[in-house]
Parts: structure tokens; C-alpha cells; sequence
């Protein structure tokens, strides 16, 4: 798709998003209005700043895709080219996959262990109780961690092998260091939100 | 106080704060401490390909909220760290660029024309001599125009800019952010709308948080260090790892060239590149106080003013030290006229200033902006003691650049061999775990990871980043005065018409969107890729 297309397209999701803002999200979502009546004084309301973004938007993205419209087809444009590829998709779709698994067995990582670890007969209480209790606090920012570092970098490379292993671990080991050992008020993901 | 007395308790700030160790019987302060590994960190950061000083300022300031609070006694021990940071980045990066033809920061890519030739030469170490040199003397340069422009400028504003000014001056600085990043203006002012608008999420006067869909994560607003270093950071991240992964198979082996005869940096060398270095450090303070431009403008601009200057510019590129200086000095003089706008204004002007901004906001006490500098204040003003407090780190950066920066710059070209496919996956899991320490929340992981993924969408439909970012930063201060300004004109809808200042900046934003929008043709802009961390 040529950067024109794609200059269009953006401007057509700016002003249908704009649209809805202005006239389905803001007089919904705010309390007041644009000015209010306040003891015989006007005053500015919540909805005022919104609103003008949204209508600067709006103007912003009708310029913009006039001047797409009006651009030549086939005159070479002064912007590098832009555009989502498919393989852009692919590699977006790959990162946020490998970001969500990183992050669930980061969240779930330590109260799962927990969890097998009663099961088998060792006398634990919650993990909401041991998340400043090593190594279990540990427990879910290594998995996470090590996946997310080792995932990438094998997607990156194409193949992994111990390099790759070896620099996720030290990756985790080094900001557990930094962040965890030094600081008492400092809690690694997710002990502060358990 | 008389504003010697404020600039002497300015340098006590620095030097009489709590001592962490002593050196020969002398007691050193935690801030002195803080700059020097802030310059350190800050060199060596820069010396590696593919990080730079704001990805460096970005992870250690949760770090340093975390050790030293956000009291007011915090600011100069972080500052000074991440001013540190900032100094040294420029250095940093001309190392990989001079030994392995590999820009360590996007602006060196100027320095690669004649610091690898001098390499291949055999010349590195002087290559890198001459770019320590050039870069330390553009920077000093730089930050004594900083020092005594700042409080002019900012006393200008006090004196004569009401609210209704003040808040046209925000929009002009917007625009002209908007106009200039990037090579299209509509694109950065949608940008820029898109982040004022994602700002004002929650922040309103009413009982009920305004816009947030009912979400209880937004009552608080969208978290600015999510927001920011989501855009800014992952953003870049997930674009830099994907172009990894489709150029995979064209990496190739790093080679070092031996060094051979004389490396050293004589007088008669520095006699030599002197007028290239005066030329641009020059350039680069004027670009570097003009927000939204960025060091890499700079750089392309001195080289190309000491080509000219030189009278033999076909000797450019072949490997001489003037080439090498005029391109150090330029982008390194950037860096401490980049916080006139930001002390002065409030308004940060890049990346970099993006995180001095945010430092300022976590921690008490300090407010950029022209009330710093309120000499007449009748008790002592906290903030003017800060600012000089702020100025004394910058020169103390600058002193530990001339003494040991280059020796430490001289050691970091290992620095290269680190290789980037390893690099970035820590680089974002550092950044993750950085985020998570300072609001400790996984929905502001996920919110960051979305911005993450916006920032890359912008990138991929070239819409600059720095004007979303910086109108993200001032959405909520600029409808604090506009409801100033409009309370102050008794409620008049047409305030902003009133008064012939703010008049005057809406003609300047007509012209600057028109001459950027309209006027610029293809062939005016920088032939140089700059991306959003310059």
C-alpha cells in the first residue's frame, strides 16, 4: 500500500474516533459541561479541554486526509514510506504473545508453586503471605523473566542454545540484585499487586 | 538574598550535602558521588550500540526515586545523576562510531565519516582524543550560555507573560515541537492533540473522574511513566528487535584496525580543530534551545558549516580530525541548551529533558518554570537555590569529563561486542521491572506494554513520538492556565484575542505550521535518519 493509503486510512480512524468522542464518549463519561453557571459566574467545565483536543484532532485529521486526497497518486512523496506489513503484523503479533505468556507465568508463577508445594504435604500458608519470603517471592519474576528474555532473543536470533539461557538467567539474577536485595521497599512484579 | 549569595548556596547544596566517603581528609557529597557515575554510566551507555542516555535515564530513575525518596533533599543526588547521564551519553557515543563505524547514539553517525577513516589509518586513539575534546568543550560551552540565559529568559516570562501568554506560549512551543519533528507537521500535530487528549484523562475539577469508561484502573489517570516510557522506550524497543529479526542473516564479524604512529592530541592539533569546535558549538547551543530539534540536526549542521568553512571539503570523509570535531562539538553543545526551555519555560524540548521533567515531578520541591527564578522573593526562594544547586552539578559533570571522561571513554570500546540481539531483551524486561517498582501495579505494566505497542504503530506510520510525549507531559498544566486565564479575563470566551502577546504567538504558530507544512520541500530535509531518542 502506498504511504497515501495509509496517510488516508489514519486520518479516517482519527475523525471516526474523534467523532465518537465528541459526541458518544464525552457527553457521557463527564459530569459537567463545557462552561458552567456557577453564582451568576461562567466558569470552564471538565468537558471544555476534551472537547477542543477532540475538535483539534478532528480539524488535524481532515486536513490530513485532504491533503492525502489531494496529493498526486502518483507523485513521489516527500515522507519515507509508511505502512504495516504483513510481516509487521506477524512481529507484533509474535512480541505481544510472548509478552502476555511472560507476564501470566509471572503473575501466576509463584502462587502456583505454592499450590503444588501444599498439595505434595509442605505446610505453607497462602502466597499473598510469602511475597516477601525467599525464594518463593522470587518465584514468579524468574519464570516470567527467563521467558520473556529467552523468548525474545530466540526470536530475534532464529535459535537459541546455553548463550541464550545463560544471559536470561543472568539477566533476572542482575535485576534481582539491583532492585531486590539492596531495597526494602522495593517489590519485584507481581509481589506488589498479589 | 543577592544573587551571589543564592549562587554560593547553590554550590554548598551540592558540596555540603550528606558526605558518603572522604577523599585525602576531604568529605565527598552524595551528589558529587552521583554525577561522577552518573558521567560514568552515561559514557558507557552511549558507548554501546543500541542503548542511549534516555533508555539509561528512563530505567535508573525509578532506582533513584526508590534510594533517595522524593523529598526535596533528593533532587540533587538524581539530577545530578541524570544530568550526569546525559553528559556523558554524547561522549559515549562517538566511541563505537570512531573504532567500529557503529553509531553508538543516532547523532554520531556524523562522526563515523571521518572517525573510522581515522581508524583505518591507524589513528583511533587520536580520533578519539579529538572527539573528547571537541565534545567536552561544546558541552562546557553550551551550559555557560545555559547559565546565563536561563534566568534572563525566564525573568522575561515572569515580567510580561500573563496566564492567557503563558498558555499560548505552551500551544506555540506544542507546535513548533510538532512542526519540526518529523516530516510531517499534520501528523505531528495529531500527535500532539492525541496526547493532550489521552492526558486529560481523569484529571478534571469534578467529584467523578472524566473519561474513564468506568475503568477502575484510570481513576488516577493514565500513569505518565507508563504512558512515557511505553511510547518512548518499548516503542523503540519492539521496533528495534523486529528489525533484528528480518536482518538476522546480514550480521557480520566486528574488526578493529591496529593503531600505528602518533596518537597523541598536541597543541598544534587542538590549534587546528579550535575554529571547528567554536562553529559548532555555536550551531549546536542555537539548536539545542530551540525544543523539538534534536542533536543529529546539530551534528549534520556543524559538519556541514566546517566543510564549508574549511575551504578543502572534498577532504571531508577521508579520515581528518576537523570533521571528527566539528561533528562532536555540535551534538555534544545540544545538551545544556536544551534545559533553557526546560528551566525557564517548564517545557521540555526533547527526550532527554523529558526525564529531567519527570524527576522533577516525582520529587518534591522543584517546579520548572520562570517562578525559579524569583530573585526578589522576600524570604529565601527554595527553588533558585536548587536551580544553582542544579547549574553546580552541570559544571561538576563538565569537570569530570575534561579530567577522567576521556580516559573512561578511551576503555568503554568493548562496549560494542555486546551484541544487540542480547542486549534489547533485558533492556526490556529492565525496563518492565523498572516501571513496576515505582507504581507497583501489573496494569501499569500493561498499560505501558500498550503504549509500547502505540508508540510502535507511530513509528511504523511515521507520526513522531517526542510531540505526543511532550504534550502528554503538559496537557494537564496548560488547562490549569487556560482556566486561569480564563477566570482572570472574567470569564471572556475570546481571551486569547485580547491581549497583542498571545496574538502574536498564534501569527508565529501560522507561520511556522504554514513554512514547515506547506513551504518545506523534500529536498530541505535532514539527509540524516534521526530517530526518537535523539
Amino acid at each position: 500500500m502506498q504511504t497515501r493509503n495509509w496517510n488516508l486510512g489514519l486520518a479516517l480512524c482519527f475523525i471516526a474516533a474523534s467523532l465518537l468522542t465528541l459526541f458518544v464518549w464525552i457527553p457521557n463519561d463527564i459530569e459537567s459541561g463545557v462552561l458552567i453557571e456557577e453564582r451568576r459566574s461562567i466558569d470552564v467545565g471538565d468537558a471544555l479541554a476534551p472537547t477542543a483536543a477532540a475538535i483539534a484532532v478532528l480539524i488535524t485529521s481532515i486536513a490530513l486526509l485532504l491533503s492525502s486526497l489531494l496529493a498526486n497518486r502518483n507523485a513521489v512523496s516527500s515522507e519515507p514510506p509508511v505502512g504495516v506489513s504483513r510481516s509487521n503484523l506477524i512481529s507484533i503479533v509474535t512480541m505481544a504473545l510472548l509478552l502476555i505468556v511472560s507476564l501470566q507465568l509471572m503473575v501466576w508463577g509463584g502462587p502456583l508453586t505454592v499450590k503444588v508445594l501444599q498439595s505434595v504435604g509442605v505446610a505453607l500458608p497462602e502466597y499473598r503471605l510469602l511475597t516477601d519470603t525467599i525464594p518463593y517471592k522470587y518465584v514468579g519474576f524468574v519464570v516470567g523473566g527467563f521467558t520473556l528474555v529467552c523468548g525474545l532473543i530466540t526470536w530475534i536470533e532464529g535459535r537459541t542454545g546455553w548463550r541464550v539461557v545463560f544471559t536470561a538467567i543472568a539477566a533476572v539474577v542482575v535485576l534481582i540484585i539491583v532492585y531486590d536485595v539492596p531495597f526494602d521497599s522495593l517489590l519485584l512484579p507481581p509481589n506488589g499487586s498479589q | 538574598m543577592t544573587v551571589t549569595e543564592y549562587i554560593f548556596a547553590g554550590i554548598w547544596a551540592v558540596f555540603g550535602a550528606t558526605p558518603v566517603l572522604e577523599l585525602f581528609g576531604i568529605p565527598i557529597s552524595i551528589t558529587v558521588v552521583m554525577v561522577f557515575f552518573g558521567l560514568l554510566t552515561g559514557i558507557a551507555v552511549g558507548a554501546t550500540p543500541g542503548l542511549s542516555g534516555p533508555f539509561a535515564m528512563a530505567v535508573s530513575l525509578p532506582i533513584l526515586i526508590s534510594v533517595f525518596g522524593v523529598d526535596s533533599d533528593a533532587l540533587l543526588p538524581v539530577m545530578g545523576f541524570l544530568i550526569g547521564i546525559m553528559k556523558g551519553a554524547t561522549v559515549g557515543g562517538a566511541v563505537p562510531a570512531i573504532l567500529f563505524n557503529t553509531p553508538g547514539t543516532p547523532d554520531a553517525l556524523l562522526t563515523t565519516f571521518d572517525g573510522y577513516p581515522m581508524t583505518q589509518k591507524g589513528q583511533s586513539g587520536k580520533a578519539l582524543r579529538v572527539a573528547h575534546f571537541s565534545s567536552a568543550s561544546g558541552d562546557t560551552f553550551s551550559d555557560i550560555v545555559l547559565f546565563t540565559t536561563a534566568p534572563f529568559l525566564a525573568i522575561l516570562v515572569e515580567n510580561y507573560l500573563g496566564f492567557t501568554e503563558k498558555a499560548a506560549l505552551i500551544i506555540l512551543s506544542l507546535s513548533f515541537i510538532s512542526a519540526v519533528v518529523g516530516s510531517s507537521v499534520l501528523k505531528g500535530l495529531l500527535a500532539a492533540f492525541f496526547g493532550v487528549f489521552l492526558a486529560l484523562i481523569a484529571h478534571g475539577e469534578d467529584p467523578y473522574p472524566r473519561l474513564t469508561l468506568g475503568i477502575p484502573e484510570l481513576t488516577q489517570g493514565i500513569p505518565l511513566i507508563s504512558a512515557i516510557l511505553g511510547v518512548l522506550i518499548l516503542g523503540e524497543v519492539f521496533k528495534a528487535m523486529e528489525d533484528m529479526h528480518n536482518e538476522r542473516k546480514a550480521s557480520t564479524k566486528i574488526v578493529r584496525p591496529k593503531q600505528s604512529g602518533d596518537n597523541k592530541l598536541h597543541w598544534a592539533d587542538i590549534r587546528q580543530i579550535f575554529p571547528y569546535v567554536g562553529l559548532s558549538a555555536c550551531i549546536g547551543t542555537f539548536i539545542g534551545a530551540l525544543p523539538g530539534i534534536g542533536t543529529t540536526l546539530a551534528a549534520t549542521m556543524g559538519y556541514s558549516f566546517g566543510k564549508e568553512m574549511s575551504g578543502k571539503p572534498e577532504e571531508f570523509g577521508t579520515g581528518i580530525p576537523e570533521g571528527v570535531a566539528a561533528t562532536e562539538a555540535a551534538n555534544s553543545a545540544v545538551s545544556g541548551a536544551n534545559l533553557i526551555p526546560v528551566l525557564s519555560l517548564g517545557i521540555p524540548g526533547n527526550v532527554a529533558a523529558v526525564f529531567l521533567i519527570l524527576a522533577t515531578e516525582s520529587i518534591s520541591g522543584f517546579n520548572p518554570g520562570p517562578p525559579v527564578f524569583n530573585f526578589n522573593a522576600t524570604e529565601v526562594n527554595p527553588e533558585l537555590v536548587m536551580c544553582f544547586g542544579i547549574f553546580t552539578t552541570m559544571v561538576l559533570g563538565n569537570i569530570f569529563n575534561w579530567t577522567i571522561g576521556g580516559l573512561f571513554m578511551r576503555a568503554t570500546g568493548v562496549m560494542v561486542y555486546i551484541p544487540k540481539a542480547y542486549l534489547l531483551p533485558c533492556v526490556l524486561l529492565l525496563t518492565l521491572t523498572s516501571i513496576y517498582v515505582q507504581d507497583t501495579s501489573m496494569a501499569s505494566l500493561y498499560i505501558a506494554i500498550a503504549f509500547g505497542f502505540i508508540g510502535y504503530l507511530m513509528r511504523k506510520l511515521n507520526m513522531s513520538v517526542l510531540p505526543f510525549v511532550i504534550a502528554f507531559i503538559l496537557a494537564n498544566n496548560l488547562e490549569t492556565t487556560l482556566r486561569q486565564a480564563f477566570s482572570a479575563s472574567g470569564s471572556d470566551p475570546f481571551f486569547f484575542f485580547k491581549s497583542p502577546i498571545s496574538m502574536v504567538f498564534f501569527a508565529m504558530i501560522g507561520v511556522i505550521v504554514y513554512y514547515f507544512g506547506v513551504r518545506r520541500r523534500p529536498d530541505k530535509q535532514p539527509s540524516t535518519p534521526q530517530t526518537e531518542l535523539d
